[in-house]
């Protein structure tokens, strides 16, 4: 039960006086036959155009002249990536690990790619002017595939000017553009370093309104191909291009500790209360901030602080001795959920800091 | 004839619990209003609302053996399987407005409800990801970490979503008398 609830359940009373559809259980009985009628169909429609291929080979192959003028270039169809196991960390680094050095690192190219609508498959890259290229792949449980983690591979100048100049030659990096998604495109943010500027494309809902420009197929597929490219940048940078192509966990310098509540406005004193007292302390010890995140329709706040392993540890053993209704580790790190005073929910996230942001 | 041999599931629910053991067609009867009903709040079209529910159930119906087991949860799945359609419809729609000839759109008895309600007319300003957001977590009355799996993005996404959608929804209530 939310604030919101009784507004959402006059909404949902008002609606109930649009009618049920008519035809109820039989129409659902009418579409599950059809389905399965058509899945036959195409099981026959499959097994013959598989005959007709294999036809049409022979014909290639006796040496046939005829040629046809393609109506409009077909939507790209990137290869499955190569299946990467979990390296990266899960939770917090452990104790003895080495973090990644130097602490910070100068964007050259950032890249965001969503694979579907939602979370399976996203695929994150950083490279930095240093040579270090940071990567995550989230997991997709329809293909069976987990999380990679945040994995770190290195690269020569040679290798970071090659994945630079990849993008770029797509032709889409003059200027920032925002598309709609489409053609094979959900959603996504790259970015590439280009002399002073830093330009940026976007597609899809990326936190905002979408906008209306539908890319073209042919930027589509651009898009794409330079997916294909970054998920296997083995199989086209040349050997020069790697000064360490083995990939290791990423192991992060500092992280930040963030927290916040549902509602739109938290102070620092109300997003702390429900949290066991010794992590109030080491939390205002750090000296949180707030920040603001404003949007088209509205602004909430929370509270953040950059913290060293060794701080964000402590922070962690005193939240796993207190009350938290929730906990979870994953690749990004840690996160609790509270039960709130004044407010239904306090969460706190523990994330990993990448170079660009220390 | 499918519900013979139904095994016996317990259904938690914000209606209540439903009765056991259940057969599909009870399953069905049990929840299409409320499905019904929170997909007309997410897509405001109910031509669109019938087809998501439609193809929610199919999905549903087809690994029903599987489902009406006892440690399953054919509501969530459910509803996880009819924001997914939806997801996936908005990705055709998105593709075929280029090419597709609109037809003339026929009466839609959503309409009339909008034209009444504030509140869902308040809910048609808000992106498509925030509604959804909303309605599984305000209306439904699933956490943030089952919106999460309902909906497909993470339990963060979802509580910015929320947030987003709350601030638009509180700022732009009327004075009511409720």
């Amino acid at each position: 039960m939310t604030e919101l609830t009784p507004l959402l359940q006059r909404a949902d009373r008002a609606v109930s006086g649009v009618p049920l559809p008519a035809d109820g259980i039989e129409g659902v009985r009418r579409r599950r036959d059809r389905k399965r009628r058509n899945q036959r169909i195409e099981a026959g429609v499959v097994g013959i155009a598989i005959f007709l291929a294999a036809v049409s080979i022979v014909a290639v192959e006796v040496g046939s002249d005829r040629t046809s003028t393609p109506i409009a270039p077909p939507t790209y169809v990137a290869p499955e990536p190569p299946v990467v196991p979990r390296i990266g960390l899960v939770g917090l680094a452990p104790e003895g690990m080495s973090p990644s050095l130097p602490m910070s690192g100068e964007l050259v190219v950032s890249f965001f790619f969503g694979h579907t609508m939602g979370d399976p498959g996203r695929f994150h890259v950083n490279v930095y002017e240093d040579g270090r290229m940071i990567w995550l792949r989230l997991g997709d449980a329809s293909l069976g595939r987990s999380s990679t983690g945040w994995i770190e591979q290195r690269l020569t100048s040679e290798g970071v000017e090659a994945m630079r100049a990849v993008v770029l030659a797509t032709g889409l990096f003059e200027a920032d553009a925002q598309f709609a998604s489409g053609h094979g495109l959900f959603f996504g943010d790259i970015g590439v370093r280009d002399g002073g500027r830093f330009v940026r494309v976007t597609w899809g809902d990326i936190g905002g309104d979408e906008p209306a420009t539908i890319p073209t197929v042919e930027q589509a597929n651009a898009l794409n191909g330079l997916d294909a490219r970054f998920a296997d940048p083995a199989s086209w940078l040349p050997a020069g291009a790697w000064r360490d192509p083995e990939m290791r966990p990423f192991v992060p310098s500092r992280y930040s500790v963030c927290l916040g509540a549902e509602s739109a406005t938290i102070e620092l004193a109300e997003s702390l209360a429900p949290l066991p007292p010794q992590a109030q302390d080491v939390l205002r010890a750090q000296g949180m901030r707030r920040y603001e995140y404003t949007n088209l329709v509205g602004t909430f706040n929370y509270w953040c602080a950059s913290f060293t392993t060794d701080d964000v540890r402590a922070l962690a053993r005193a939240l796993d001795g207190g009350d938290h209704r929730q906990r979870r580790e994953d690749v990004f790190g840690l996160a609790y959920t509270f039960d709130g005073g004044s407010v239904p929910e306090v969460w706190l996230n523990i994330e990993p800091t990448l170079p660009d942001k220390v | 004839m499918v519900g013979m041999e139904e095994p016996a599931v317990v259904v938690a629910s914000s209606e209540g619990s439903l009765q056991i053991p259940l057969t599909f067609e009870e399953f069905f009867e049990a929840q299409r209003g409320r499905l019904f009903r929170a997909l007309l709040l997410v897509t405001h079209d109910a031509a669109q609302a019938e087809d998501l529910m439609q193809e929610s159930f199919v999905r549903v119906w087809e690994r029903w053996d599987r489902l009406g087991r006892p440690s399953e949860d054919p509501v969530g799945y459910l509803f996880r399987t009819a924001m997914n359609v939806h997801r996936s419809a908005r990705r055709r729609a998105v593709v075929a407005a280029r090419n597709v000839v609109r037809p003339t759109p026929r009466p839609d008895p959503f309409d009339d409800v909008v034209a009444r309600d504030e509140v869902t007319r308040s809910l048609a300003r808000l992106a498509p990801r925030q509604r959804a957001a909303v309605v599984v977590m305000d209306l439904l009355g699933y956490t943030s970490q089952e919106a999460s799996e309902i909906l497909g993005i993470r339990a963060g996404t979802v509580r910015t979503l929320t947030s987003q959608a709350r601030a638009t929804l509180l700022a732009g209530r009327e004075p009511t008398d409720d």
